[in-house]
């Protein structure tokens, strides 16, 4: 198996789903169809500029969807799918960049694996927390919860 | 654990603009009202939280290289094995190995690199194949990169494994040029005294003697200092020396190469094996005499094959002519004085190899005369007679004597046939 074609793979796969969760318009369709393709060309030819160009256009094409989406969920979904479309994709270019074709199967196959569980299982918690009834919080206060809590565990690390 | 040295130990820039991202996407979110947005922006402070708090990897690795076959003929192929192991508590998630493969070695199968990631206790191998030519190659330490599970910090190291491999050479694998093993064969052992490794004798000490080579065993008996001397082992002096008189210039038939040709093919491709074999060597000529002393450095290698490419050994020599009887090689009177010269330049207690076809006497008599004055002589004789006529098959039966007589005076003669190779000649050529 050629080196870095599975992570190649899990990015097209993530980046498809993302392109299908932002399609809300006929201009996030379009773009996020445009961005996958750029990806898709960028990983055939283990092009790092081409893959952060679609990674882009992807990120652009979650933004404008996210601001007349009415379903977040499907929004930090669609943020997830993107998330690891990028990683992967630069992951899928930097083993063959580094490692030739050697054999990096097992190593993708954890890759992937501990890669989406991290993100994913950071989505569910924050989706969780969106959904818990904090009375009259504003969505402002929680974000700003999240900061400082994310800022506090920065500065105790051991 | 294997020796490692930590190269680099940071972050990687595989999230480089996640926090511009996510800034944008709770600016964006904020903006617009968006929950999902400030959702999305919250997994990437979340991510970035990770990457700052994440720490690289510890090398707990142990690494063993092996060689398969350990002792290669030439031209095998070897392979090699690096095996990995995980000796620490934690998983190492990413791991690249990349082997230090040294230059001039080349990998013909495989990879000479793997990703992989190991449990505790857990190994891996890398197995590739290459193919090399020199007495020694010396291998770099490997080098690994850990990552975290994300591949957002790593580890760069480099981990010791012993590795050498050489190639034998022509030269190991057939007989020694010439059957006494002692002349041509590795180091040359020679019976005198002093340092070493095989033990010689026992003499009285004397001082400045090392105390490392006073025999206690002695001193507790007797009361008596004495030291004890080993067999001194040197390298030996070979000189390759080519008839390159006109008497030489023959072929089988035109267009052939002729014994000329054929002994500075061979003398080239001695030197080459005589030199990696750790000899110092040096090149004459019987036509004009000429000699170019022993010296075993990669410049006096140089110098040499040059030497051999040039008049009277290269072309523009001598002009191939066919064997008949009657040669006499331009008179006996010259052939005395180039042996004469000749004599007076080579270096003493060296081995001389000759490379002449032995057809005419002159030439049987200049390896004679050199054993006389005490060189240790082997003939190499290329056969450029033929069988077609009369005179042919009698100038056969005449250098067929010759070598019968040389060996009968103890020098050994390698005789070479026109269609075989040097290497062949040297397995079957020593008794034909």
């Amino acid at each position: 198996m050629r080196t870095g074609r599975p992570s190649a793979v899990a990015a097209l796969l993530a980046g498809g789903v993302a392109a299908l969760l932002v399609s809300v318009t006929t201009v996030t369709t379009l773009m996020g169809l445009a961005a996958v393709t750029v990806l898709a060309v960028g990983l055939r030819h283990r092009s790092r500029s081409l893959v952060t160009l679609g990674a882009l256009g992807l990120f652009g094409a979650l933004l404008l969807s996210g601001g007349v989406s009415t379903r977040p969920g499907l929004t930090l979904a669609a943020g997830v799918g993107s998330l690891l479309c990028w990683t992967f994709a630069q992951t899928a270019v930097d083993l063959s960049g580094s490692l030739g074709t050697a054999r990096t199967d097992r190593l993708e196959r954890t890759h992937l694996a501990g890669t989406t569980a991290l993100v994913a299982a950071t989505a569910i918690v924050l989706d969780v927390l969106y959904r818990v009834d904090w009375g009259t919080l504003p969505p402002l206060a929680v974000a700003c919860l999240l900061a400082g809590a994310v800022s506090l565990t920065i500065a105790f690390r051991p | 654990m294997t020796d490692s040295e930590t190269v680099r130990a940071g972050r990687t820039d595989r999230w480089r603009g996640l926090a511009g991202a996510a800034l944008l996407s709770a600016a964006v979110g904020l903006f617009t009202q968006s929950s999902g947005l400030v959702l999305v922006a919250g997994v990437g402070t979340v991510m970035l939280a990770y990457a700052r708090v994440v720490t690289p990897p510890s090398a707990t690795l142990s690494v063993e290289r092996s060689f398969d076959p350990a002792d290669p003929a030439r031209d095998e192929p070897v392979t090699v094995e690096l095996a990995v192991e995980n000796l620490g508590e934690r998983t190492l998630w990413d791991v690249r190995i990349a082997d230090g493969v040294p230059d001039g070695l080349q990998v013909t199968d495989g990879e000479a690199a793997l990703g992989t990631s190991l449990r505790p206790g857990a190994g891996t191998a890398l197995s590739y194949e290459v193919a090399g030519s020199r007495r020694r190659y010396e291998f770099d330490p490997a080098t690994v990169v850990l990552r975290d599970v994300t591949g957002v910090v790593e580890r760069r190291v480099r981990l010791s494994a012993d590795g050498t491999i050489g190639w034998r050479s022509a030269a190991d694998e057939r007989p020694a040029i010439t059957p006494r093993q002692s002349h041509l064969s590795g180091l040359l052992d020679i019976d005198e005294g002093g340092p070493g490794v095989a033990f010689h004798t026992v003499r009285e000490y004397q001082a400045r003697d090392p105390l490392r080579r006073i025999d206690w065993r002695r001193k507790a008996k007797t009361g008596e200092f004495a030291t004890v001397e080993y067999r001194r082992e040197r390298s030996a002096r070979v000189v390759l020396t080519v008839d390159t008189r006109e008497a030489a210039g023959l072929a089988p038939a035109s267009g052939q190469p002729t014994a000329i040709d054929r002994s500075v093919d061979a003398a080239d491709t001695l030197l080459g094996e005589l030199i990696d074999a750790g000899h110092r060597v040096g090149v004459a000529a019987l036509s004009p005499p000429t000699l170019l002393p022993p010296g075993s450095s990669e410049y006096h290698r140089r110098r040499c094959h040059d030497f051999l490419a040039r008049p009277p050994f290269g072309s523009g020599g001598t002009t191939a002519r066919d064997t008949d009887v009657g040669a006499d090689g331009g008179g006996s009177i010259d052939a005395d004085r180039m042996i004469s010269d000749l004599l007076a330049r080579l270096p003493g207690a060296a081995t001389v190899v000759l490379f002449t076809p032995l057809c005419d006497p002159a030439s049987a008599t200049a390896a004679k005369r050199v054993a006389a004055h005490g060189y240790d002589v082997t003939v190499v004789s290329p056969d450029p007679t033929a069988t077609a006529t009369t005179g042919q098959r009698l100038a056969r039966l005449e250098r067929r004597e010759r070598l019968r007589q040389l060996r009968g005076h103890g020098i050994a003669v390698l005789d070479w046939e026109p269609g075989d190779s040097f290497v062949d000649a040297l397995s079957t050529g020593w008794s034909r």
